[in-house]
């Protein structure tokens, strides 16, 4: 495995590091790319990107992670409007230059939270884009979903001890303004366009692994709630879903962050290429 | 090799150190209408801070490079986007990658005169890098850690108040080998409750300035014993939002305004 600092895009202001494996796995046309999570730059919260590209390096696949334009240390574009806009460009920018780079011509992307964001706009619009893992992404409230919150919510006693101690501590588990707030704003696809664009997703043939964690467990609580969001729209032997109830939003532990890497690299190993 | 002031972009990133400890970097030529013969080395805080900050030190590398100075600004062994695992980082080898990164922009900018600044964590082992031979013009020290078991105080009560606020999943009972999301073997732990600036060496500089805005009286005694040493020293307060351990919440990024300001001032009166 080796490591590149790499500067590319418009004026050279993308900036990112180039995992390269040290034997290519035999006839692979395919690299990875990772981009930002929430206001954490291409290393991602704790070092969680860094980990996860150098075990994927480690399978046979190159991995780009960069800063999309305007976070961590790349430069803002101007040529683009909207944040989706944006990401898209700066992603196609990105597999341009792994083309010529390193002479792959299909990628597999992978967002976590609000690096969803990009991950599944260029999903929807680059046909190169041929896998895509989707890590606390997109979900939306179905009836399954109210049933089993509303029915598994009550018997969850730790949350009713947690809750007496902060009250007993004057604390208030509410949303709190900050500067995160001021420069950060994201652009989500409501449910029919998220199905649509899953759908024309799979129907070009990628594959699409969705993964949850227990700290989403509020707005996402079976595996079924991706088909049932989907509403038979896709393709579903093209669609993976895991629920790893123990990792939190962040994989704060590294026992977490190993099971990710494990699923990651497995299921990019089992869509060949 | 000399890089002419307007011949690269804004950054530029590479990696530098041995094939054994490949050190991440992003090198800041000047951008402005000054070209300084001089550099500045910004070091990181820990890890448990070291995200929070990371847009703050992109801006203070910007505006040093604005002021005219080639920034370097890196990421230690084991740490962001250098080789090797958070589990094996030692501060004694960060120490030792501090003096990596300041011969390195010696030799990528072409010049003699490098300042550091160390922010918290990054602070306490500037001044230990000093101490251990790094020449430096001036030393910044940028909220710094003085009491290694107080800060780790700060830390513990963090993860303890962040396990608190978890409903999903249900918050597991603390590990003792990891610290706000971060490998911290007990041998770190030991390394980091050592540090003790009121005691230990400031080490050398022409210069020191201590910068933040937290209310510690031991800055005082620190710029004392530095000024008793021969080193020019200076105590600023400065009136940003104090956000880091045991004050805010882990995930809250910090941008702060007036300390950068000051400590550009302060490196510009100081090698105009």
């Amino acid at each position: 495995m080796t490591e590149r600092a790499v500067a590319f895009g418009p004026r050279n202001g993308l900036i990112g590091v180039l995992t390269e494996p040290q034997v290519p796995a035999a006839g692979v046309r395919r690299a990875v790319i990772m981009s930002n999570i929430g206001m954490h730059h291409r290393v991602g919260p704790f070092r969680l990107y860094v980990e996860l590209a150098r075990r994927l390096a480690a399978s046979g696949l190159h991995v780009l992670r960069f800063d999309l334009s305007g976070m961590g240390d790349s430069l803002l574009r101007t040529d683009v409007v909207t944040t989706a806009e944006r990401a898209a460009a700066d992603l196609a920018d990105a597999m341009d230059w792994l083309q010529r780079e390193c002479g792959v011509g299909e990628f597999l992307l992978v967002g976590l939270c609000s690096g969803v964001d990009s991950t599944h706009a260029a999903a929807a619009r680059d046909e190169r884009v041929v896998g895509a893992v989707f890590i606390d992404g997109y979900s939306y409230p179905t009836p399954g979903y109210r049933i089993r919150h509303l029915t598994r919510r009550p018997l969850q006693a730790g949350r009713w001890v947690r809750f007496g101690q902060r009250l007993l501590r004057g604390e208030r588990r509410t949303a709190r303004a900050s500067d995160n707030a001021t420069v950060f704003a994201r652009e989500t696809p409501d449910r029919p366009q998220f199905a649509r664009d899953v759908g024309a997703m799979t129907a070009r043939g990628a594959r699409l692994l969705f993964i949850y964690t227990g700290g989403v467990y509020h707005r996402f609580n079976s595996p079924r709630q991706v088909h049932e969001m989907l509403a038979g729209a896709v393709r579903l032997d093209r669609i993976e879903v895991d629920l790893m109830r123990d990792a939190d939003h962040v994989f704060s532990r590294t026992e977490q962050r190993r099971a990710l890497y494990d699923r990651v690299v497995g299921w990019a190993a089992s869509i060949g290429g | 090799m000399m890089i002419p002031a307007r011949a690269v972009p804004h950054t530029v990133p590479t990696f530098f150190g041995s094939a054994e400890r490949r050190l991440f970097g992003l090198y800041h030529a000047p951008s402005g209408d000054t070209v300084r013969a001089a550099g500045v080395v910004l070091c990181h805080p820990a890890p448990q801070e070291y995200s929070q900050t990371y847009w703050a030190f992109n801006k203070l590398a910007g505006m040093l490079a604005s002021a005219g100075f080639h920034v370097l600004r890196f990421d230690y062994g084991g740490t962001g986007d250098s080789s090797g695992e958070s589990a094996d980082a030692r501060l004694a080898q960060w120490v030792g990658d501090i003096g990596t990164a300041v011969q390195e922009l010696r030799d990528l900018a072409g010049v003699r005169r490098i300042s550091l600044v160390g922010m918290r964590v990054g602070a306490a082992l500037a001044a230990r890098a000093t101490a251990a031979g790094v020449r430096v013009r001036d030393l910044v020290l940028w909220e710094p850690v003085v009491s290694g078991p107080a800060y780790l105080a700060e830390l513990d009560a963090v993860e303890d108040r962040r396990l608190g606020l978890l409903n999903y999943p249900e918050p597991d009972t603390r590990l003792d080998d990891e610290l706000m999301g971060y490998a911290f073997p007990h041998a770190m732990r030991r390394e980091t409750a050592a540090i003790d600036l009121t005691t230990e060496s400031v080490g050398r500089a022409d210069r020191l300035l201590i910068v933040g805005a937290l209310d510690v009286p031991s800055w005082a005694t620190i710029a004392a014993r530095s000024a008793a040493a021969g080193i020019a020293a200076t105590v600023t307060r400065v009136p940003d939002p104090v956000l880091y351990a045991g004050v805010g919440h882990p995930s809250d990024t910090i941008l702060p305004h007036e300390a950068p300001l000051a400590i550009t001032a302060f490196l510009a009166r100081a090698n105009a």
